[in-house]
């Protein structure tokens, strides 16, 4: 029970792409160059700061790969075409991969998300990599070269990845300090997609679509999110995440007044001092009127 | 007969006018007084005459007299008066000349009984001062004008206090005949009382009267009498209290005065109306409200704390500045320029510095204004009622000049000349009429735009813009160039149409500004408009288009400035220009692998500067080759665009010297901060000493690589968590099963299944504060030596270092090590260690004389890298000047603040107790220092910054004890050990 728990922590559930496409806004080349990338099974990077819709590209491929235009009879047949994986300080090879549970008197071998995907040939989406245990990191290197296998040690076994299959890893170069680098060793086996937060035209649309507010409010708070990244360096390294922008969307769309929504889902969410979130605020009804 | 008829024989020898008239008096006396009298008379008149040189002058102006003193007083005071004017003749006929003229008057207009009573005074000065003979007939002529002046019981009040003042100095009687001519219209009443409580009040009072007088009403100036004689009763002189009423009062209203006086009735001690008087400067004097509320402030102290009270009500306590503002709804920009610092960046993302006009940096702005690095705000916000009305206007003011970045003022361009403005407005005959166009329409086009784009701003202007309408009804305008800039300034505001202005071209002219209001407008357009708007006041007085023809300015509205458009551009080229060559650097430290923080000390910005300059002087050099295309106008308008260039950029490049800072100071006696009290400056260029770092580090080789393995041990491990513990708060899944596997399989199962978080990445700022006070020269103390007492020199001595070495000269050779060679070496063994750490660290040292000298030297800042250079200035440390170790812990504080690190370590480095020669009232009380030291070292520990206080002074314990917790300090019994405990004190604050 302990383990089931713990593994289901750092396993996200996996969205339902079956019924319903995802919406993302592309920005540049970058669905083409996932979908050339998929044909030919090379392994992607996705790098680019918190909340600016990596996830939901990934969503969205996997939507496009496993169910939409580009999906084949054998991948429609995938149950579960994303296995999201939150990487975070504590998670092993174990945690990836599986590991012996007790049950009665008896240990029982439960695959990880990593195996799962391995196996069914789904997409394997480890977001944030560099946060986990290094033991992890080196786990992938064989899946992500020519060999495409995973070495199952505790089971002395080494799965062989199915066709499907593909392992794309996030990565964000703004938060993490030089200690937590990605090793070059591990960086090089990926090609890497840059993002970034988009453009304040296109920010504004993608949060009109994801909050539902009019496009006036939504361009306004698209210029807030700009403002607000100028910032940066202020014990925020990330600026405010597009994600960000739509929750205060979100709650203008259930009729909070927009200063408040700005306030409780912008000002106090990024930084903690005072001084900055004042700024915030003050910026906030400087854009947005009473 | 025959008498009568011998004195006027005589008299005729004397003199013939005098003889003459005394003829024709004696004739007319003959019938009104017994012949003896007459005869007596007679032998006065030939007294006085006979008294000496000029006597006949006193003569006639007895014998002008004798007539109506016979009738005011009969024979008697005939005769009275004149035998007492003869005795005055007997010594000089200055005296008597007076006298008489005084009687005369007093005969003319004033009761002649007052005339004993200045007799009498008369005869006890005549005593005291037989040859003083100005001395008397001043008194005489003081007297008599005093008695014409006064009412009969004035003239004995002024007769008691002269009858007083005659018994003492010379000088005193002087200045009492003296004061009483200045002040006519005194109250000698009063004045006598004053006298007789303290004789120097009195004076000062006489002294002052006649301008007070002067500047309050009637009723005013009797209810400070009456203060003035509670004052008096005091231990304390008044004189300070009545001077600077004189320089304050006649800068006052009406009802400010009464509100000074109202104020003063509620003060028992002068010493306090005095200072609340020379505090009247900086008070809302007009605001009974404000004013009652914060002088209520002051008796919350009760009498025993009369420190408590000066401080307060010399607006020096940060309890009494910090109320007044508060009641004053005003808003100085310190209390909120962080704020508006992140507003600023968040809004432009460059790096803008946001300062106070009194920044020197602020170069002359007043209101706002920009220059493409720093924006220049007020100082102060005062003009509303509110402390959220100030803000407001702040922010306000403040989004006007970011409005010129966001919405691409400087991106103008003309020719590509580097100053592109200028070149532009060459091109019109008045170039000054178009700059100010450029510059009322941009003001204008800008406001505008931003109400558009951000919507919240909207109610900002609005308010603004009507409130500045308000202040411009009272404009009045001469020109009709003024007018048409009247026109734009008014149409930029919103205002409505004023009939005055509403002349065809100004409405043209209203038209045309307005095109600036459509959304999207840009600087372009603010240039068609310039040219349009130049047109039309040309066509209206061609007279604008001459260059030299005089421009009235239009009133400036208050939260926008004046700025200058080219500075602006060319400060943010190169800044621009810096940015480049930081990101290549940076480029090439990640190319390199290199993991260290990129440290822009080490960018030679001059130099980019340099080249950037010589490159404009090319450009420039390159137009001067082409004679034939180029007037010699041009020529010579090109020179002064270079010049311009050239002093802009160098303006830019001049390294500052040393930054201002201005810190509060705890004071215990009144148990409050004072505000702003001590200035400290950064001074970062440093004397060097090549040699001292290498020589230091040879000699100290083994105890330099002990420091450095101390250090080792706390080099950073990784991993924050540990796994396979005997303890800890969650369990290791996996070793938690193998354990219960092993258990079930009969084997004896492993027990370190816990996982342990463990704190051990490093993220440490550390500053080294070092004491290099006067008294760091002495040689280290030698136990085996005899001890020596030190020589005092006057703190105030102009040069007090010289007079120091002076009077305590070195007892030993120059090679022995002093105290600051020995915090030094510290220094420099703990950055050879940190260096290897990579921890972050700075080194500075404090000194300085007085409260507005504080010097703060910058050896080595956390961001530059240790070398040469740093070396040779930590070589550089010497002994200067006094110890105020609060203004030093203090700033020390604020930069280690900047650093953001989670560890943050301040070690004092000093060698004996805070001293100053104005550190605290008393100069032989260390207390002040102490508790202010204290007070800094709390504050630095409030904002979490661990701060560690070493000491070679033996009595260290006394006042350490009290100015820091027990472990955070320590007194170094054998001073050869500090390098030595240093590092361990370092292991234990950042460990």
């Amino acid at each position: 029970m302990e383990g089931s728990r713990l593994n289901a922590n750092s396993e996200t559930p996996t969205v339902d792409t079956a019924n319903h496409a995802p919406y993302y806004l592309p920005l540049a080349d970058e669905v083409e160059i996932f979908l050339a990338a998929y044909e030919q099974r090379l392994p992607i990077l996705l790098k680019g700061p918190t909340g600016c819709g990596k996830t939901r590209f990934v969503e969205y491929m996997a939507h496009r790969l496993f169910r939409g235009d580009d999906a084949s009879f054998d991948r429609r047949q995938v149950e579960t075409p994303l296995q999201t994986v939150a990487c975070h300080e504590d998670l092993s090879a174990t945690d990836l991969v599986g590991r012996f549970l007790l049950q009665g008197d008896e240990t029982v071998w439960q695959d990880g998300p990593l195996s799962r995907a391995v196996k069914q040939g789904a997409i394997c989406y480890l977001d944030e990599i560099v946060e986990a245990r290094k033991d992890s990191t080196v786990l992938i290197h064989s899946l992500t070269d020519h060999r495409r296998i995973l070495p199952v040690e505790k089971m002395g076994l080494i799965l062989d990845a199915h066709e499907n299959f593909l392992l794309v890893i996030s990565y964000n170069p703004g938060y993490q300090n030089v200690l937590k680098d990605l090793k070059p060793s591990t960086r090089q086996r990926f090609i890497a997609i840059d993002f970034d937060y988009p453009e304040q035209a296109s920010e504004a649309e993608i949060i009109a679509h994801e909050s539902g507010v009019d496009l006036q409010l939504a361009r306004e708070l698209a210029l807030l999110g700009a403002k607000v990244r100028h910032l940066r360096h202020h014990g925020f390294d990330e600026g405010v995440s597009t994600r960000l922008l739509v929750y205060a969307g979100q709650l203008m769309a259930k009729n909070v007044s927009p200063i408040r929504a700005c306030e409780v889902a912008v000002c106090r969410a990024v930084s903690d001092d005072v001084d900055v979130q004042r700024a915030i605020r003050e910026l906030v009804t400087t854009i947005f009127a009473e | 007969m025959t008498n009568l008829h011998q004195i006027g024989v005589e008299l005729d020898k004397l003199n013939a006018a005098s003889a003459a008239a005394f003829g024709v008096t004696a004739q007319a006396l003959q019938p009104q007084i017994e012949p003896a009298e007459l005869d007596a008379w007679a032998v006065v008149c030939l007294k006085i005459a006979g008294s000496g040189w000029h006597g006949w002058e006193a003569t006639n102006l007895y014998l002008a007299l004798s007539l109506g003193l016979r009738t005011a007083g009969g024979s008697e005071l005939l005769l009275g008066v004149g035998r007492y004017g003869s005795a005055l003749s007997g010594f000089s006929i200055d005296p008597c000349v007076s006298y008489f003229r005084g009687v005369e008057t007093l005969v003319n207009h004033a009761s002649i009984d007052l005339l004993p009573a200045i007799e009498r005074t008369g005869v006890t000065l005549t005593s005291k001062y037989t040859h003083a003979a100005n001395l008397v007939a001043d008194y005489f002529k003081t007297a008599f004008a005093v008695a014409l002046q006064a009412s009969e019981s004035e003239l004995s009040h002024w007769l008691k206090i002269a009858d007083k003042v005659v018994r003492l100095e010379r000088a005193d009687i002087l200045q009492l005949l003296a004061l009483s001519h200045s002040a006519p219209r005194v109250s000698w009443e009063i004045t006598g009382q004053l006298y007789e409580q303290v004789p120097v009040a009195a004076f000062d009072y006489l002294r002052c009267h006649e301008q007070l007088a002067n500047t309050l009403s009637r009723d005013q100036l009797q209810r400070l009498t009456q203060r003035l004689l509670v004052y008096v009763k005091g231990d304390h002189a008044v004189t300070g209290w009545l001077a600077s009423l004189t320089t304050v009062l006649p800068a006052l209203a009406h009802k400010e005065r009464d509100n000074l006086l109202q104020m003063l009735e509620q003060l028992q001690d002068v010493r306090l109306a005095e200072t609340l008087v020379e505090t009247v400067p900086n008070l809302p004097m007009a605001d009974w409200r404000i004013l009652d509320t914060w002088l209520s402030g002051v008796f919350a102290f009760g009498a025993r704390q009369h420190e408590t009270a000066m401080a307060y009500l010399s607006l020096e306590s940060a309890r009494s500045v910090e109320s007044l503002a508060a009641l004053q709804g005003q808003l100085q920009l310190a209390d909120c320029q962080r704020l508006l610092q992140f507003y600023t960046e968040a809004f432009v993302g460059a790096r803008l510095r946001l300062i106070s006009r009194e920044d020197p940096e602020a170069r002359g702005q007043h209101l706002a204004g920009t220059d493409g690095t720093v924006i220049v705000l007020p100082e102060l916000a005062a003009d509303y009622a509110t402390r959220a009305e100030n803000f407001r206007f702040y922010k306000a003011a403040l989004l006007h000049q970011l409005g010129f970045y966001e919405f691409g003022t400087f991106d103008f361009q003309y020719e590509a000349n580097p100053l592109a403005f200028t070149a532009y407005f060459r091109r019109f005959n008045h170039p000054a009429l178009a700059g100010v166009l450029f510059q009322l329409l941009e003001d204008a086009r800008v406001d505008w735009q931003l109400a558009h784009a951000f919507r919240g701003s909207r109610a900002d202007f609005v308010w603004l813009k009507q409130d500045a309408l308000l202040r411009r009804e009272s404009v009045i305008i001469a020109t009709e160039t003024g007018l048409c800039l009247e026109a734009i300034v008014r149409t930029g505001i919103d205002a409505e149409w004023q009939p005055e202005l509403l002349l065809p071209t100004t409405r043209e002219i209203r038209s045309v500004t307005q095109t600036l209001q459509i959304p999207g407008a840009s600087v372009w357009d603010t240039m068609a408009a310039v040219r349009d708007c130049y047109g039309l006041i040309v066509r209206l007085s061609p007279s604008a288009d001459e260059a030299d023809c005089w421009l009235e300015m239009p009133q400036q509205v208050n939260f926008r400035g004046v700025m200058e458009p080219d500075t602006v551009r060319v400060n943010l080229q190169l800044g621009l220009l810096a940015d480049e060559d930081l990101d290549l650097v940076d480029d090439d430290a990640e190319k390199m692998g290199m993991s260290m923080m990129l440290n822009p000390g080490d960018i030679d910005v001059d130099k980019m500067k340099q080249a950037e300059l010589e490159g404009a002087g090319m450009l420039l050099k390159e137009m001067d080759r082409l004679p034939d295309e180029m007037s010699e106008q041009s020529k010579k308008e090109a020179a002064a665009d270079e010049n311009t260039m050239k002093a802009l950029l160098e303006a830019r490049a001049a390294p500052q010297r040393a930054r201002e800072f201005q810190y509060d100071e705890w004071d215990f006696v009144i148990n409050d901060y004072r505000r702003r009290w001590c200035t400290l400056y950064e001074i970062r260029e440093v004397d060097e000493d090549p040699t001292f770092v290498d020589e230091a580090l040879q000699s100290l080789r083994g105890l330099g690589s002990r420091v450095r393995r101390q250090l080792n041990m706390l080099r950073p491990e990784m991993l924050a968590k540990v796994r396979g513990q005997f303890d800890g708060e969650e369990l290791d899944m996996e070793k938690a099963i193998e354990a219960i596997v092993d258990r079930k399989a009969g084997l004896s199962p492993e027990d370190r299944i816990y996982v342990q978080r463990q704190r051990k990445l490093r993220d440490v700022s550390a500053l080294f504060l070092l004491d290099m006070s006067a008294s760091t020269d002495d040689p280290v103390p030698d136990p085996d030596a005899v001890v020596v007492e030190p020589v005092l020199v006057d703190p105030d001595s102009h040069d007090y270092l010289r007079d120091y070495y002076e009077a305590n000269p070195p007892l030993v050779s120059a090679r022995t090590k002093r105290i600051i060679d020995l915090e030094k070496e510290a220094a420099i063994l703990m950055a050879e260690a940190l260096q290897d750490l990579g921890d972050n660290y700075a080194i500075c040292g404090f000194s300085g004389y007085g409260r507005e000298q504080v010097e703060y030297f910058v050896h080595k800042d956390f961001t530059d890298t240790y070398n040469r250079k740093v070396k040779d200035k930590i070589g550089g440390i010497k002994p200067c000047r006094s110890t105020r170790m609060g203004p030093a812990i203090r700033h020390a504080t604020q930069q280690l603040m900047k650093t953001e690190s989670r560890i943050k370590a301040l070690i004092i480095l000093s060698d004996g107790y805070p001293q100053d020669f104005d550190y605290g009232k008393d100069r032989n009380s260390r207390e002040y220092g102490v508790k202010d030291t204290t007070r800094a070292l709390a504050e630095a520990r409030q904002q979490g910054i661990s701060a560690f206080c070493l000491t070679v002074d033996p009595s260290g314990h006394d006042y350490l004890r009290e100015m820091c917790p027990d472990q955070q300090y320590m007194v170094i019994q054998d001073i050869n050990d500090l390098p030595g405990e240093l590092s361990k004190v370092y292991r234990g604050l950042t460990a």
